[in-house]
């Protein structure tokens, strides 16, 4: 036996070495540091104000109480804000993927014409922002402002989402795409029957990306939307808690005393209620989405 | 040419073509008509009024009794466009510049805005008669005091200030409800501390000494003596000692008729020097100046381990405190708490004087004269005693009576509020409800009281030799690159100060001077423009 292999078996224990060790501690430590706060997150939602005023940085309470969950579901708002996220969800993100995926593969092939002028046009909307008075005005002319419309099509186009999706498709082989013209395919054909399905990694990404984009959008629906019943979950979620937390001192004081409540606790609660969905639907695109992001962000 | 080819193309843009036009085509239903009455005094056309305020309105709400009431009274149909309270600056802005107001918007006033929207033609002018056409607005926006210094501006009236107080204002002059602390009364009585209804910082932290030194709680090392946030410290410390130490009033005209800038006054240094003593003497949480929110009153009020906190002057910061200490710590807070308000160490009575309003009531630019006069008949109704108790305490008879003592009391069953029954009154366009809470049977009538005596003591001690700091229109409503950029977070810089090393008035010399490239400009804008 080598000197090399004497000594690397002098750091063996069982079948990991003491590197492999180092490792592991490290990377508990880091799991560590992220399950912590996330863990203090759920704990302070289902502690008591007297328990959290004592211990704020309890891993999980003494006497657990769902009081916080309770005045947020007691509250008929979160399933209107629930449903109506859904409905921005269920329609934005087909439309997203639609936009995204047309312009993509228009933009990857090479004969498009004008290409370059379409492609400097989205990637000088990444750079320059026209501000959201001209976008206001937009809306405003299309008799869009106070429709959930508004928040569903400006919410439908990502310029670094559709170069992600360019790059993935000038990364499949031009040859496909001619062999299916040779058989007759038009480009819509080709599109759904032969560069969609191949491009699972960077749909499924792109599908998280729009789909938590979303779910947890509020600025475009704090803009736009007029009604109470018709904004999405993560604004109901924000006017729980800013009432929650309101200082009475304000207009309506008896009223806002009576509403007042564990402000931390309903945050927390707030902040896991709208967790969940996104935490479900992540594992079922994780094996595609290191891949699709990678492959995306590559130029081949 | 191959159709297949093109169907899925023009499918496409057709299905969005379609989506966009069927939701976007809204009918606009706004009905015009005028404001002609009938026999009976009620008003003959329907008017659709869009209304923007804070109060949440859900699905459904407005087919309650109260509601109906309102709409069947003035013969309206209400467009509620609802703002949240962190969205509201924005969203306001938003709506204004782009000509999208509603007929009638809750706004919170900002002096610079208003005179460019103003100057833009962003807001309906009013006519010259209103006053005389809606006497009770009139009488309470006289009360505003904004509303005539704006009319001077802009010559003519282009908004509502909202009246914080009208037919129930509890002294005059009326100063901030701030300054007002609670201290532990069985402790003070258990460590032979006097209850006063005022107190000097000095003796205050005297009592938080004794406390400190005899724990009465037997809390130990948990025990807080003084359970003040840094802006806490600010309000019941240093303002006590210096006037014009707070953002509000930092720029002021002096005796001599130039102005000066408050925290370089050498009260200023008083109050820090009381401060960091506190601090020093581990009578101020080691961390307070990092505490947010509600982490200094929750020691008192939900933890029982401190001695003092600030808790402000309003009989439902009062009413909180007892629902907070019952249901945290099960006991009543009127056996245990004491409050009172806080002298400077010289025995002068220190603080701000309010100005009676906050917010605006604005119109849009485009309203019909109709819709107007429709919208204002409902505010003047609002502002009468019947329309106040209607708004306050419901239906007479039915949800309140006057007892033996013409006092109103509630016919609610025990538990239930006006807002359980009527949610959002939002018709209440106006006054604001600080008015109807120094009477409301809602809050314990023993804490009403007391806010009140208060509000006079504190009247009467900043009148009678006491130091207010006088709210200064001219200050109040300048507006300049230079004012906005001078403005600091004093509630840190003061903690800072007393936390750092060496000595307190060396860097509070050095402090003052770092800041005169920002203060000066404001001190030499001002003086040019009102000083004598």
């Amino acid at each position: 036996m080598s000197t090399h292999a004497e000594k690397r078996h002098k750091y063996r224990v069982g079948k990991m070495t003491l590197l492999d060790y180092i490792m592991f501690i490290v990377l508990i430590v880091l799991a560590l540091i992220i399950l912590i706060p996330f863990l203090n997150v759920i704990a302070i939602s289902l502690a008591s104000q007297k328990e959290y005023a004592d211990n704020p940085m309890m891993l999980w309470p003494k006497h657990p109480t769902l009081d916080a969950y309770r005045a947020l579901f007691e509250d008929g708002r979160l399933l209107t804000g629930f449903w109506n996220t859904i409905k921005i969800l269920v329609v934005g993100l087909p439309l997203s993927l639609f936009l995204t995926s047309t312009m993509a593969y228009g933009l990857s092939r090479n004969k498009f014409p004008g290409k370059k002028f379409i492609f400097f046009l989205v990637l000088f909307t990444m750079i320059f922002n026209g501000g959201i008075v001209p976008l206001y005005l937009v809306m405003k002319s299309l008799h869009l402002t106070g429709s959930l419309w508004s928040v569903i099509l400006v919410g439908s186009f990502s310029a670094f989402n559709m170069i992600l999706m360019m790059n993935y498709f000038q990364g499949l082989p031009e040859s496909l795409m001619e062999s299916a013209r040779l058989d007759g395919a038009g480009e819509w054909r080709i599109l759904f029957s032969v560069v969609l399905p191949l491009a699972a990694p960077i749909m499924a990404t792109i599908t998280l990306f729009y789909g938590v984009a979303f779910w947890n959008g509020w600025y475009d629906a704090m803009i736009f939307l007029r009604k109470a019943e018709m904004l999405p979950l993560q604004n109901v979620l924000r006017t729980i808690i800013v009432e929650s937390s309101t200082n009475v001192s304000n207009a309506a004081s008896v009223d806002a005393l009576n509403k007042s409540g564990f402000s931390t606790g309903m945050k927390m609660a707030s902040v896991f209620v709208s967790m969940v969905p996104i935490m479900c639907f992540f594992p079922m695109l994780q094996k595609h989405f290191a891949k699709g992001v990678l492959t995306g962000a590559i130029k081949t | 040419m191959n159709t297949k080819k093109l169907f899925k193309p023009l499918l496409a843009v057709a299905l969005s073509a379609v989506m966009l036009t069927v939701t976007a085509c809204g009918k606009d239903t706004a009905s015009s008509g005028g404001n002609e009455k009938d026999a009976d005094g009620n008003y003959k056309d329907k008017l659709k009024i869009s209304v923007a305020q804070t109060t949440e309105v859900k699905d459904g709400v407005l087919d309650n009794e109260f509601h109906k009431y309102w709409m069947d009274k003035f013969n309206v149909e209400w467009d509620y466009n609802y703002v949240q309270w962190d969205s509201w600056p924005e969203k306001l802005r938003l709506w204004i510049n782009s000509g999208d107001l509603p007929d009638v918007a809750s706004w919170n006033y900002v002096h610079g805005d208003f005179m460019n929207y103003v100057d833009q033609g962003l807001l309906y002018k009013f006519p010259d008669d209103w006053k005389e056409r809606w006497p009770n607005v009139a009488a309470a926006y006289k009360l505003t005091g904004l509303g005539d210094k704006l009319e001077e501006l802009t010559g003519g009236t282009y908004i509502l200030p909202k009246p914080v107080y009208y037919q129930n204002k509890p002294a005059d002059p009326l100063v901030n409800q701030i300054g007002v602390i609670a201290i532990r009364k069985d402790w003070a009585k258990a460590v032979g501390f006097e209850l006063k209804d005022a107190y000097t910082t000095s003796e205050l932290i005297h009592y938080a000494e004794l406390v400190k030194e005899k724990d009465p709680g037997k809390l130990g090392s948990k025990l807080v003596p003084i359970s003040y946030t840094a802006d806490d410290a600010l309000t019941n410390i240093i303002m006590a000692n210096s006037e014009h130490s707070r953002v509000e009033s930092a720029f002021y005209k002096g005796e001599d008729g130039k102005f000066h800038w408050g925290p370089a006054d050498p009260e200023t240094l008083t109050g820090l020097k009381l401060m960091q003593k506190a601090y020093k003497e581990g009578l101020l949480n080691p961390e307070f100046y990092t505490w947010k929110n509600n982490e200094g009153s929750d020691n008192f009020r939900v933890k029982g381990v401190a001695a003092m906190m600030s808790l402000g002057g309003l009989a439902s910061y009062r009413q909180d405190m007892d629902k907070n200490m019952q249901k945290n710590l099960g006991v009543s807070s009127d056996d245990l708490v004491h409050t009172a308000i806080v002298l400077g160490d010289d025995g002068k009575y220190r603080n701000l004087e309010q100005p009676n309003f906050w917010s605006a009531l604005i119109f849009s630019p485009n309203i019909s004269k109709e819709k107007f006069e429709r919208i204002m008949d409902i505010i003047d109704y609002s502002t009468t005693k019947e329309g106040q108790m209607l708004l306050n305490m419901g239906f007479e008879g039915k949800d309140w009576k006057y007892d033996e003592n013409k006092e109103p009391v509630s016919l609610l069953p025990e538990g239930t509020t006006l807002e359980d029954k009527y949610p959002a009154r939002f018709e209440g366009l106006y006054i604001l409800g600080d008015d109807f809470s120094i009477v409301n049977p809602a809050i314990k009538k023993e804490y009403r009281d007391r806010a009140v005596e208060l509000f006079k003591e504190k009247a009467k001690l900043g009148s009678e030799g006491g130091k207010l700091a006088t709210y200064d229109w001219d200050v109040q409503l300048y507006d300049s690159k230079a004012k906005s950029q001078a403005s600091f977070d004093y509630q840190n810089e003061y903690a800072n100060l007393i936390l750092q090393g060496g000595d307190l008035e060396a860097n509070w010399k050095k402090w003052v001077q770092s800041k005169q490239s920002l203060v000066q400009p404001v001190l030499d804008e001002l003086n040019s423009k009102f000083a004598k």
